[in-house]
């Protein structure tokens, strides 16, 4: 029962989605199962937080090394949630609303902005330590993205009138054959392990049963 | 240790120092370099400029703050216009942030009274379940949002009503960053509807859009923070994006110099005899 | 300068991402604490409005029965805690990655793989048809592996390895200048939000 019925349902779901596909207008068990998985998926968001909630509310229980940190941590998760009920409990309390919005705008969005901004920093160090013209390959890959960068920045059209030109190139056309060949493949790919999961000899998404 | 073996051992916090002044330096005192448009973003622009007022268009927000730097003002310069021509705007997202972003740019106006919220606008929220919940949605919007983000009934809004499917809308435009995204949209709802789709990307998935494009399946495409730029010129509204291109041309020739100075400093070293290196 | 307390907390949470360029340090590990627990709050948040506008609503208002299975199977989802029923986890999952691959078989196949492969036959009558049809196939000659590439296939696969190094370095021009909006976006907050120096 715990393998046999897990893919039973696999293929169950999988069969009612690909007959839709091939049903004019909407196939009823396929709307119907649509609503299913949105509901799902809803109960799933909160699957990390019961993980960070277990991990750092243990942290802080036997004061390891950093337990502010998690306590922080846990009143952040706890404060947000808190603030999140009510504004959509109360819609109509804009005390609630503005909170809500503040946080999301001040407190999780500039950390979250920023440990991405902070790539540049070490992208441009690896641009002069790493991005070395050591073989032929390694020199055409450089050479393809000065070009792109050049011909993207309004500097490059001042420096030479041709780099947009080219870059435009390099993109709508190298660049688009390149792609459409790894997309050609993977989803050649794609199309076998969905068959595989449908059969069910793909296990490894229910714990490799 | 020669001069170019030390070169290359060069401390990254230099490299940082320069990156932030070229990049800040224009911020504070902008160089105004002249900026040309790509077609993906005149393709993108033509399909706006098409719609007539009263029209209805479904944005898709698929992105979160991380990498809302490079794609949010595409959404705030396109929202503009398209409030500007008097068309409707219905938001949704598949990413769990991007309700807030509609609200951002909603707000606003709601405030002035300038739209009337499910006449003019709406935010349907965010519906989990990425692809399959697109693929849900595509097929039956109000079914599969059957209220928006405060919970008020989406069925009997003015601006839901007769929308049944994806096709409804004059324009679907899907302001991505990267899974759900592009790729979904065009196979779950624009390849079986054959929906007029439009997106707005980050610039690190262009590439990878770039197929859909040639093949037709999209129709425009905004490239990252240099297509936002682009369309605010377009539609005759500079904005923070236009402001921000001098630094990233800047930004570029500091990374284009380090490749070539990197380079040029790894060859000679190589090239110094042996006995030399000590 | 802002006198908005909002805009002082993200100017000071921003800084202590920026300081990990230096080293990592407690400001550094306390800020990163502080945006995971605001952002699974903020996830909380929207599952709970979810839960409550797709499931309960239409369960207990307009008297859906039928939908205490899926609301049965999402909570089943958190067996996974609890040992001794942490097989009961997978029946959701089964069913949520069935759907994607019985979507994926035919949206992928049909999107990606037929509309594609059509778009890619071209009249051979400009360089750039003949190079994106020739180029398409060197790319896939290159990723076949059941067979040994020699001879003719050989040189023929290297030229599909060289249009791919082409299209690595224009994805690798692309994140160069996604990173760089991204530095750009967060010190146009610092510099105009919070330190006002620029107007926005």
């Amino acid at each position: 029962m715990r393998k046999e019925i897990p893919i039973a349902l696999s293929f169950l779901a999988g069969i009612i989605m690909l007959i839709d596909s091939f049903t004019p207008g909407n196939f009823a068990p396929r709307v119907e199962l649509s609503k299913w998985l949105i509901i799902m998926s809803a109960f799933m968001v909160g699957i990390a937080s019961v993980n960070l909630v277990r991990i750092h509310g243990a942290n802080v229980i036997s004061r390891r090394k950093g337990w502010f940190n998690s306590f922080s941590l846990l009143v952040m998760l706890v404060a947000f949630t808190y603030v999140g009920v009510m504004k959509y409990s109360y819609p109509e309390v804009e005390t609630w609303k503005v909170l809500f919005q503040n946080f999301y705008d001040y407190i999780m969005s500039p950390p979250a902005a920023v440990m991405y901004a902070i790539i540049a920093f070490y992208v441009s160090s690896a641009s002069y330590r790493a991005f070395k013209a050591r073989s032929v390959e390694a020199t055409v890959l450089l050479v393809a993205a000065v070009v792109v960068m050049l011909g993207k920045a309004p500097v490059g059209e001042l420096i030479w009138s041709k780099f947009p030109v080219i870059s435009s190139w390099l993109l709508n056309v190298a660049n688009t054959t390149g792609q459409r060949g790894i997309m050609i493949g993977a989803a050649i790919g794609g199309f076998v392990t969905s068959l595989r999961v449908l059969l069910g000899l793909e296990r490894g998404h229910l714990g490799g049963v | 240790m020669s001069f170019w073996d030390k070169m290359q051992k060069i401390d990254r916090r230099i490299i940082y120092a320069l990156l932030v002044i070229v990049v800040a330096f224009p911020l504070i005192r902008p160089l105004g370099l002249p900026l040309s448009y790509s077609d993906t973003t005149l393709k993108f622009f033509d399909e706006i400029e098409k719609l007539q007022p009263g029209d209805r268009v479904l944005i898709s927000l698929d992105y979160a703050p991380s990498g809302a730097a490079d794609v949010h003002p595409q959404t705030v310069a396109v929202s503009k216009h398209l409030i500007q021509k008097g068309v409707k705007i219905a938001f949704v997202s598949f990413w769990e942030a991007g309700p807030m972003f509609a609200e951002q740019i909603m707000q606003p106006y709601l405030d002035s009274g300038e739209l009337v919220y499910g006449e003019d606008v709406v935010n349907l929220g965010y519906i989990p379940g990425a692809n399959s919940a697109i693929r849900s949605f595509g097929f039956d919007c109000v079914g599969s949002a059957p209220k928006d983000l405060n919970g008020k009934d989406t069925a009997s809004m003015p601006i839901m009503q007769g929308i049944k499917d994806c096709r409804d809308f004059d324009v679907v435009i899907d302001f991505v960053m990267g899974s759900p995204g592009t790729a979904a949209w065009v196979q779950q709802v624009q390849g079986p509807l054959g929906i007029n789709l439009l997106v707005g990307s980050v610039v690190v998935e262009v590439p990878a859009s770039m197929p859909f494009v040639q093949a037709g399946q999209v129709k425009g495409l905004l490239q990252g923070l240099r297509g936002a730029a682009e369309y605010e010129l377009l539609s005759g509204s500079a904005g923070i994006a236009a402001a921000g291109m001098d630094a990233q041309s800047l930004g570029h020739l500091l990374i284009i110099g380090s490749i070539l100075v990197g380079n040029v400093a790894y060859f000679m070293s190589k090239k110094q005899p042996k006995n030399n290196k000590q | 300068m802002s006198t908005d307390p909002w805009i002082w907390i993200m100017g000071l949470l921003m800084l202590g991402i920026f300081s990990f360029l230096i080293k990592e340090n407690p400001f550094y590990r306390w800020v990163e604490h502080v945006y995971v627990g605001a952002a699974a709050g903020y996830g909380l948040s929207m599952g709970y409005n979810n839960i409550i506008n797709q499931a309960w609503d239409p369960l207990v208002v307009q008297g859906k029965l039928i939908y205490i299975i899926p609301i049965i199977l999402g909570i089943m989802a958190y067996a996974r805690f609890i040992k001794p029923i942490s097989w009961l986890s997978r029946w959701p999952m089964a069913i949520i990655s069935g759907a994607g691959a019985g979507n994926a078989l035919y949206g992928a196949t049909n999107s990606s793989l037929v509309a594609q492969v059509k778009a890619n036959l071209l009249p051979l009558n400009s360089f750039n048809n003949i190079f994106m049809v020739v180029g398409v196939l060197a790319v896939m000659v290159y990723f076949l592996f059941s067979r040994d590439q020699k001879g003719p296939v050989k040189h023929f696969a290297s030229g599909g390895r060289m249009l791919l190094m082409v299209t690595f370095g224009v994805s690798f021009g692309n994140v160069i200048m996604g990173r760089i909006s991204l530095l750009l976006g967060a010190l146009q907050s610092i510099f105009g939000k919070w330190l006002g120096i620029i107007s926005l």
